[in-house]
């Protein structure tokens, strides 16, 4: 019997079947790899808040520690900060991750302040640590991003990160970044906009140098930071102001 | 050993892809992603194999299906099963190899835009075999790669110093250890100071910038154009002369 591929029914018939068995086999693969996926995307998180803590660790590399290691170590020593909301995540404005010195959680060492925001193609998404009193950056990380390679993308370069990293920063010679909220009208963070001329300069301690060709994500990047600071740092002034006395 | 004729229509294949119908240089298809991911060598490679991995298996799968597909929908099709393939790779990428697709995430996709696949897809896979349209995708990717990688190394050669990430001298300095034999040579004989010259050259920005890949890639199809012209004039019966 010769098949009358021309029929509507045929047609429907045969675009549904294909495009059912397809889809099927789609789905069989994403459910079988879905729960590595989960471990790969929480394991990245676990890994950047190793390496944005590091220098207040005082560890010094990374790259020779297991996922297991990192994520007992993480786990052991980092927490998010107190509720000061009812549901906190990491969206809600004022929340950061608290790191102590060891697992008995006595000092506290520094804090990352998530962050994330559109980019020049997409979500660009990190942590900032500060140190604990929330005054200067000890170092950044990104979790995600989709910046053109060897352009934007040159943001996950180590170079690129040193530029925060308060122990790079101190052993160039240059004034740690600081993070606590700057004078009305100036920035948190400047990037590429040229070096500040001394102390009197909004930019001073606040600048940093941008991607040689990737002016758009440094832009975007700055844009980012700043949104995110301002946002955080008003939550947390709103939440530590005392709450005013119920009317009667 | 004697071939049969699906095995020889589809070393032909094979082999007419990788030179003589290349896809970027003679059909000019997959321009966009040539200019886009060629200014790292590793990118490139990366971009490449799943690419390969596409267009051999999407031409094979399409040519199996190539009798009962109906003509009116047979790009929906087509599409449907390079997206499949596609996605199956960014996949396997983001379950075993996280940290690379970190990297080449925004790019895998493309491949299912890339006009060298459906070009096969329609081209030869919809008239031929299963053996000789899985051998012409396979030919067609690796002639796609073939020319990437030549452009990718001179980009980031010339724009980081470096292939495939590891710093390799630059024409700094190149010039300077040429200079620096030179003075060895002249010292065999007579006494001179190797000029220090390394310092003239400065990373080309422009190399791993949109730009450069415009004028890499010119370049590069114009040699191997003006290569593949030459050897087909020569190839040519020279008219004239006796009859």
């Amino acid at each position: 019997m010769r098949l009358n591929t021309k029929h509507p029914a045929y047609v429907i018939g045969f675009v549904t079947l294909v495009s059912a068995a397809f889809t099927a086999g789609i789905a069989t693969l994403q459910v079988a790899t879905a729960a590595r996926i989960e471990r790969n995307e929480g394991l990245r998180k676990y890994r950047a808040l190793a390496t944005v803590f590091a220098p207040a660790w005082d560890l010094k590399d990374l790259s020779e520690m297991s996922d297991q290691a990192i994520l007992d170590y993480v786990n052991a020593r980092v927490e998010p900060t107190p509720s000061r909301t009812p549901r906190e995540t990491e969206e809600q404005p004022g929340f950061a991750y608290r790191a102590y010195a060891g697992a008995e959680h006595g000092k506290i060492v520094a804090a990352a302040i998530p962050f994330s925001g559109i980019g020049f193609w997409a979500l660009i998404r990190g942590f900032l640590a500060v140190t604990p009193d929330f005054k200067e950056v000890l170092g950044i990380v990104f979790t995600e991003q989709k910046e053109t390679p060897g352009l934007g993308g040159r943001i996950m370069e180590p170079q690129f990160l040193a530029r925060f990293n308060r122990p790079a920063r101190q052993a160039e010679g240059k004034q740690p970044l600081v993070a606590a909220p700057p004078a009305a009208g100036a920035s948190y963070i400047y990037i590429g906009r040229g070096e500040p001329t001394g102390p009197g300069d909004p930019r001073y301690a606040r600048s940093v140098d941008a991607i040689t060709g990737a002016t758009q994500t440094s832009l975007a990047l700055e844009k980012i930071l700043n949104q995110n600071l301002r946002r955080f740092y008003a939550a947390r002034e709103a939440a530590d102001k005392p709450a005013a006395p119920a009317e009667q | 050993m004697t071939l049969t004729p699906t095995a020889i229509a589809g070393r032909r294949a094979l082999v007419a892809q990788l030179w003589d119908e290349n896809p970027i240089f003679r059909q000019v298809l997959g321009i966009c992603s040539a200019l886009a991911v060629t200014n790292l060598v590793f990118n490139t490679l990366l971009m490449c194999a799943g690419l390969i991995w596409a267009t051999a298996l999407s031409s094979a799968t399409f040519s199996l299906l190539r009798n009962y597909i109906p003509a009116r929908v047979r790009m929906i099709i087509q599409v449907l099963i390079i997206a499949v393939y596609v996605i199956m790779v960014d996949i396997a990428i983001r379950a075993y190899y996280p940290d690379i697709y970190q990297m080449i995430g925004p790019y895998v996709g493309l491949i299912i835009t890339n006009c060298i696949v459906m070009g096969r897809l329609e081209a030869f896979a919809s008239k031929n075999r299963v053996w000789p349209s899985a051998l012409d995708g396979l030919g067609s990717g690796l002639g796609y790669s073939f020319i990437l990688l030549s452009v990718a190394c001179v980009r980031e050669y010339l724009g980081f110093g470096a292939l495939a990430g590891y710093k390799v001298p630059d024409p700094g300095q190149l010039t300077q250890y040429l200079a620096s034999a030179g003075a060895w040579v002249v010292n065999l004989f007579g006494h001179v100071e190797a000029p220090q010259v390394a310092g003239w050259w400065k990373a080309w920005t422009l190399m791993i910038m949109p730009p450069g890949a415009f004028f890499v890639l010119a370049v590069a199809v114009w040699i191997a154009r003006t290569y593949a012209l030459r050897r087909e004039a020569a190839a040519q019966p020279k008219k004239g002369g006796a009859s």
